[in-house]
């Protein structure tokens, strides 16, 4: 495998990510730009609205026979909060030409399908087409409503609207009902020259072959863009630590309950200042071997899942866990019993070198998942895009229990969300 | 020892082998890849409930124990599967469906020491009355998780109605009552039973030789008493008991699963069964079909409208599920639908599309070392080619899909909606 950056325009980069394992080459677009709350709902509801249809495919019903016809390429978007910013994915994924009939060139036909969606979009007089709009408008809506419907995701969102209730990284993705009622066809165009005018675009290609004039092709259309304000990728504020951890509860009709234990950490940035702080996770409630896993899961049989993720751009560490209500106290006890035994140095060689193995082996996968190879290859806060899997591995190669230990100290609890059943339930 | 060896440029090589102590093994080779899928797995699941070795004694074992089983089977005497897989830094998981339980590894290194971990830790089962107990505490979490899950709920409430015996209305984990009754005992018999040689395959896809592979296999494998498995028939009357189910959960809106059950005479669908009830749901439903647009321009579906074919032995459903305001509406509308194909037929142009993406999938399909690998365990227990899915899809007319849409009957027809709960 072989990865080649190319410079396309002002704030635009190119990747070739040489891979010849794959039947299908990946297309993907990646767009940042600074999380606001004004400007949320309708930069969120834009890339949804772009792969629906455009000025070349009226309605979704074309398109998507279009999509068909290149032997079901698949077309997705994606909208995430990086940090501080703003992630709009949009990809579309096509068979090798090599499968398909002689003289069709189905990879080169799918990229100039994305950017035609992306740069001619259904638009009129300043404005998107109002059904396209109001199509996606309901579905996004739908979104926010069925919100609750994954209680174990609901959870998690609830904890980080409350550790981060004044600032525009606890907003739901999608925004507010009322932000994504009120958007217009006008206030979505502005969210459409936001995107291409000031986010940090980064075009990635994962295949066997580079199609041809890819690139060209893309720096040509976006050159016809007033690449003028482009947003500055700038390290994300990281948490504030607090004195008295807060505690929220709230019931709902449901059998099993839910805890989410939210904890900054002094550690945050780039993958690779953070590495141990994901091995820390890991070795807290990662794999079987962790101490979550092997001692509130399995010595103690108080639930099925007990896992810790963390999220480096914001320093922060998530515990969540699917619980009984009256375990909920021995279950919070239980889990910051274990932090504890981190911060005190008892981890077991055996966990630690678990971890970091199991680690390093995932990450030797990424070469055959195209979707991984995208990811990491996508732009990093404070810009450590080079960093390569092989580096990331040697650098856990040398962490040693000290560091994990280190970053244990900088953990502190900061907020507890329960989602618990109503007393009638049970 | 019985091979055979297969190359195509959508796979690179592929090796089936029957060994002498009766494991089905496969391999597919994929040399530029860094890492390697590899799945143990045995015909039993959650429906195997009622089963015999001489064809004379059946026995009925409670529900949901092919997957306590599973979680079992990880502990040993002296260091659990899970520990010995941290040591190598593999991940490894397993998980019972309705007719199998797997285990699996994923890894970039260390590939036969996870090998050998794999077929050591299943080939010797270790349950004691104690080990028994505390697993069910951790299992009837898992119940009680998916008992609050609205999507895991409209199906098996569906089910529920459409079958009259079959155990696939059935809950896979089973219920907190009927794992109480599983003991150390019980899960040696269904052990003993379902885990001999004969019943269970060995697939692997990734970076790996498969001679290299196949004499270390046939080293390290005791061969065991060849033993059949024999699974009574349920044949299910050609009706539901009811044609709506309801249940009230905590739930944005409604949320629905609408299907139609088929009757067939024999128990294993054939792989060209299952293509043609893919590419029928693409012209019926698919995001380029009349019906779709319909459904989204009337605010009836929105992106999380699917459908699915699913099916095992002896049974065989053909379902739609979403969120919906108006389920009733949905599923009067695809029962219309069913019937306006019927009678009008399909557009040509439009059915060579279907066809095309369907052999795009079919390409796509053998870039993912899992999916590669589920579908040969697929083939190893039911026979299916998978090599051959390109010809199968191109001989598929559109009468073979008109046919298959003739026995989507409105009176086999279930609408399960799970309600909101009012607070």
């Amino acid at each position: 495998m072989t990865e080649k950056a190319v410079f396309l325009a002002n704030g635009a980069t190119g990747r070739f990510i040489k891979n010849d394992r794959f039947n299908t080459t990946v297309i993907s677009l990646h767009f940042y730009l600074p999380l606001n709350k004004k400007n949320l709902a309708a930069d969120a509801l834009l890339p949804y609205v772009l792969t629906s249809c455009s000025n070349e495919f009226q309605n979704f019903t074309d398109l998507n026979l279009k999509l068909l016809k290149l032997y079901g390429a698949e077309l997705s978007c994606s909208v995430s909060k990086s940090g501080d910013f703003l992630h709009t994915r949009i990809s579309i994924n096509a068979i090798n030409d090599i499968f398909a009939n002689a003289n069709e060139s189905i990879v080169g036909s799918a990229a100039e399908l994305l950017f035609s969606l992306i740069f001619n979009p259904a638009v009129e007089n300043g404005a998107f087409d109002r059904d396209a709009l109001n199509r996606e408008r309901r579905k996004t809506l739908e979104r926010i409503e069925s919100e609750i419907n994954d209680k174990r995701s609901y959870a998690r969102t609830r904890l980080i609207s409350i550790m981060f209730k004044d600032e525009p990284y606890g907003k739901f993705i999608y925004g507010t009902k009322e932000d994504v009622s009120n958007i217009t066809g006008h206030s979505l165009y502005e969210a459409w020259e936001r995107l291409l005018r000031q986010s940090v675009i980064q075009l990635n290609i994962i295949g066997s072959k580079l199609p041809q004039n890819v690139f060209d092709s893309f720096s040509k259309q976006l050159s016809r863009i007033e690449r003028d304000r482009i947003c500055k990728v700038l390290d994300s504020n990281p948490i504030n630590p607090i004195e008295t951890p807060q505690i929220v509860t709230d019931t709902m009709n449901i059998n099993q309950g839910k805890l989410a234990i939210g904890f900054s950490s002094e550690t945050y940035g780039n993958l690779r200042e953070t590495l141990p702080l994901l091995i820390f996770s890991d070795v807290f409630g990662g794999g079987p071997y962790s101490k979550l896993f092997s001692n509130v899961r399995e010595k103690q049989s108080l639930c099925y899942y007990c896992s810790s993720t963390q999220r480096r751009s914001k320093g922060i560490l998530i515990v969540d866990s699917g619980i009984e209500a009256k375990n909920y106290q021995k279950v919070i006890d239980a889990v910051l019993q274990e932090l504890n035994d981190i911060k005190k140095g008892n981890i077991t060689r055996f966990s630690f070198e678990s971890s970091k193995k199991a680690v390093m082996d995932s990450l030797k996968s990424y070469y055959d998942s195209a979707a991984a190879l995208d990811s990491w290859y996508t732009p990093d806060l404070a810009g450590d895009i080079d960093l390569t899997v092989e580096e990331a591995i040697s650098l856990i190669n040398k962490i040693s229990i000290d560091d994990i230990v280190k970053i244990a100290m900088g953990i502190r609890l900061h907020t507890i969300f329960g989602l618990l059943p109503k007393e009638d339930n049970n | 020892m019985k091979i055979n060896e297969h190359s195509d440029k959508r796979f690179g090589k592929f090796t089936t082998a029957v060994l002498d102590s009766g494991l089905t093994v496969k391999i597919m080779e994929k040399p530029n890849y860094s890492s390697a899928h590899v799945v143990f797995g045995t015909r039993f699941g959650s429906i195997d409930t009622r089963f015999s070795t001489d064809n004379k004694n059946f026995i009925a074992v409670p529900d949901g124990i092919a997957h306590f089983l599973e979680h079992k089977l990880f502990e040993s005497e002296e260091k659990d599967a899970f520990s010995r897989f941290s040591e190598t830094g593999a991940y490894a998981n397993a998980y019972t469906s309705f007719d199998r339980t797997c285990y699996l590894f994923n890894c970039s290194s260390n590939f036969y020491n996870n090998l050998e971990i794999l077929l050591d830790f299943v080939t010797s089962p270790y349950f004691t009355e104690e080990t028994v107990k505390k697993e069910q505490g951790i299992i009837g979490q898992e119940i009680k998780m998916y008992e609050d899950s609205p999507g895991w709920r409209v199906l098996f409430n569906m089910l529920d109605k459409m079958f009259y015996k079959h155990p696939v209305k059935i809950d896979i984990a089973g219920t907190v009552d009927s794992i109480s009754k599983i003991d150390a005992k019980l899960l040696y018999e269904c052990y003993n039973t379902f885990y001999n040689l004969s019943n269970m395959c060995l697939c692997i896809a990734g970076n790996v030789n498969a001679e290299e592979i196949l004499d270390f296999i046939a080293k390290k494998i005791k061969p065991s008493d060849k033993k059949t498995v024999y699974r009574s028939r349920v044949i299910e009357p050609d009706k539901v008991s009811s044609k709506y189910v309801e249940q009230k959960l905590s739930v944005s809106g409604p949320i629905f699963c609408f299907g139609y059950k088929e009757i067939w005479d024999t128990p294993i669908r054939t792989q060209k069964d299952k293509i043609v009830a893919d590419i029928m749901l693409e012209i019926v439903c698919g995001d380029c079909s009349k019906l779709y647009r319909e459904l989204t321009e009337e605010k009836l579906i929105n992106d999380e409208f699917s459908s699915e074919y699913f099916y095992g032995p002896d049974y065989s459903v053909v379902f739609f599920d979403g969120e919906s305001r108006d389920p009733k509406e949905v599923a009067r509308k695809i029962d219309a639908e069913i019937k306006r194909i019927i009678s009008e037929g399909i557009d040509s142009d439009f059915f060579e599309a279907v066809k095309k993406a369907s052999i795009g999938e079919q390409i796509r399909k053998f870039e993912h070392l899992d999916s590669i690998v589920t579908d040969m365990v697929e083939s190893a227990f039911y026979g299916d080619d998978i090599l051959d899915t390109q010809n199968i899809i191109a001989e598929i007319n559109e009468t073979d899909i008109i046919e298959r849409l003739k026995g989507l009957s409105s009176d086999r027809a279930v609408l399960s909606v799970i309600n909101r709960k009012d607070d």
